[in-house]
């Protein structure tokens, strides 16, 4: 009987751990399902619909923006600087942001430190151009914007940018040659066709305009570029004066 | 005649000019889909500006087929891991310690997004197009063995090298990961530094291209068991992915990804399609198996991505942190499982899947 039991001196440590990965497994798997169900009903509670299809992580930032939250998205912009700050675009992104959502001091922290790591880099221009754009800036922000497009002519949001200027600056065909460049580079990007669009209904070409609101809400269908689109169908369809 | 040719099958003597490998579908889908061939066709239409429609209409639809590929494919790795036959039993800490280690990991890494969270974000960034090399490089050896070519250690060798020249060459120069998170920012503004870097980068560049062709063209010249042409498409598709096209430009990243996916997706999936069917008790018809296989990746793929992070927000993380730190956690985690679950030679479904 004693032989016969000597060979269980083996086996605990082996059952020991077999027992703990069990135990890691199920403790594993209920907090896994139970941030589900958390996720779940939260987004179901506060925005009464499902998780959508979304993955940007500045998603929610431009969302609060949208909705004049300034102090939720100067908290999103925080968080993604806080883990992404070694990639450039998504850093001037968030230093953008921060000065849009009336941080400017944090704004021009992540520019300096983008700066710091990235010094002459064209697209540091670009975003303090878009900075000084958001604080209403626009001789200086052209500026930024034009030292950025000597530097690389490719690069959509540094036209983009320099179109939104001379739109406040009410140089429309100058607005229309920059928007046409940055579309030719992209042309998926629902803010730069409804500047677009801005631009041909202020210059009297509102046939035009319709078709740029339309693809611009195709892209990105905001309540703005919706009511642009609205506005400039019925401009189109009443008779000219 | 040699004595060589005497005694070799008929069919050996008509062997086709260029192997075009024995495709697991059909020639279109494994052309088109395994291969990559879909992805170049829509990367030159995105690149080109060609048909701007095609772009817009992309972007319109960009996350849902992100959903449809990329999110399910991760979640694919686990569902095939779980259902595994003796998955538990041989890989214990994968299936039940992993998991419980990955979520210690994304909490600390939420807690401390400086200290740890940037360190997953750029550790999964440069494990991402190590994943994406061995996977082309798996799928060529793959239709290899289906071509019944047998290819000995130092072929094999050099093909590895010829996949891995554009993991190389990310790993050089993708910003913030690879070689710019690991090395300090003051040595490799180091203009010395800098050179060797480029000079460095632009040869992975071309070895990206020209091994592969190298080793097809030295194989079909020098009488050796033949690289099928889809192993090289699969190869070369890998090369224009990370090297040839900007790996960080969001549109182009997320329209890789997608292909990415589809690939591993289609592999994955015959596997398990395979493996069913092969069960004595099997009553199933072989799309019933695939179905309800991506039926769970979708599923799980939905949980992971688009829900997970929302759990985060709750407890007071900002979104951005949330999906960035799930993103980075999943990744990893995938790579891992991925690492083990595609250890094929040890598999004993392995000799069923190669074989034509």
């Amino acid at each position: 009987m004693g032989r016969d039991l000597s060979p269980m001196s083996t086996a605990p440590p082996a059952l020991r751990a077999e027992n703990l990965y069990r135990l890691a497994f199920r403790l594993g798997l209920l907090i896994t399902f139970g941030c589900f169900a958390a996720g779940l009903g939260h987004v179901a509670l506060s925005e009464r619909r499902l998780p959508g299809l979304e993955m940007d992580p500045l998603l929610r930032a431009r969302d609060a923006l949208a909705r004049g939250e300034k102090a939720a998205a100067v908290r999103e912009y925080r968080g993604m600087a806080a883990v992404n700050a070694r990639d450039l675009d998504l850093l001037l992104q968030s230093a953008e942001g921060l000065v849009r959502a009336g941080d400017a001091a944090g704004g021009a922290e992540l520019l300096g430190r983008a700066w710091a790591e990235h010094p002459g880099d064209a697209r540091i221009h670009t975003a303090l151009g878009w900075a000084l754009y958001w604080t209403k800036k626009y001789d200086e922000a052209a500026s930024h914007f034009e030292t950025a497009l000597r530097a690389d002519p490719r690069d959509f949001r540094a036209h983009a940018g320099l179109a939104e200027v001379r739109l406040e600056q009410q140089r429309y065909r100058e607005a229309e040659a920059s928007l046409l460049r940055a579309l030719a580079l992209d042309p998926t990007n629902g803010s730069a066709h409804n500047s677009l669009g801005v631009a041909y209904a202020l210059t009297g070409r509102p046939a035009r305009a319709v078709d740029e609101f339309a693809t611009a809400a195709r892209l990105t269908p905001t309540a703005d570029i919706l009511a642009n689109l609205e506005r400039a169908r019925a401009e189109s369809a009443s008779p000219r004066p | 005649m040699t004595a060589v040719g005497a005694t070799a099958p008929a069919t050996a003597l008509r062997r086709p000019a260029v192997d075009p490998g024995h495709p697991f579908v059909g020639f279109a889908f494994d052309y088109l889909v395994i291969g990559g061939g879909f992805s170049l066709v829509v990367l030159a239409l995105l690149q080109s500006a060609a048909m701007p429609a095609v772009s817009v209409f992309l972007k319109q639809h960009l996350w849902t087929f992100v959903l449809l590929s990329n999110s399910a494919h991760f979640a694919g790795s686990t569902v095939r891991l779980y259902t595994r036959p003796g998955s538990f039993r041989d890989l214990p800490f994968l299936t039940m310690g992993l998991p419980l280690v990955s979520l210690i990991v994304l909490g600390f890494g939420l807690f401390f997004p400086g200290a740890l969270g940037q360190n997953l974000l750029s550790l999964y960034l440069t494990w991402s197009p190590y994943h994406y090399s061995a996977q082309a490089y798996g799928i060529a050896v793959l239709y290899c063995h289906r071509s019944g070519a047998p290819w000995d250690e130092r072929e094999k060798r050099w093909l590895r090298l010829a996949c891995f020249a554009p993991f190389l060459y990310s790993f050089l120069t993708i910003p913030g990961a690879g070689l710019a998170w690991l090395m300090p920012s003051t040595l490799l503004a180091d203009p010395a530094a800098a050179a060797v870097r480029s000079l460095a980068a632009s040869a992975a560049q071309v070895a990206s291209f020209a091994g592969p062709l190298v080793l097809f063209v030295r194989h079909q010249a020098g009488g050796r068991a033949r690289l099928p042409l889809i192993s090289l498409l699969a190869v070369l598709a890998n090369a224009v992915w990370l090297v040839m096209l900007s790996y960080q430009v969001a549109m182009v990243l997320a329209v890789i990804t997608i292909f990415h996916g589809l690939q591993y997706l289609a592999i994955l999936t015959i596997v398990h399609v395979k493996e069913r069917m092969k069960r004595p008790d099997n009553r199933a018809p072989a799309w019933r198996h695939a179905a309800g296989f991506y039926a769970c990746c979708l599923g799980l793929g939905y949980l992971l991505f688009q829900v997970w992070p929302h759990a985060f927000v709750l407890a007071g993380f900002s979104y951005a942190e949330s999906l960035l730190m799930v993103v980075s956690v999943i990744n990893i985690h995938h790579f891992i499982v991925d690492a083990f679950i595609w250890r094929l030679r040890r598999d004993p479904s392995y000799a069923a899947v190669a074989r034509p």
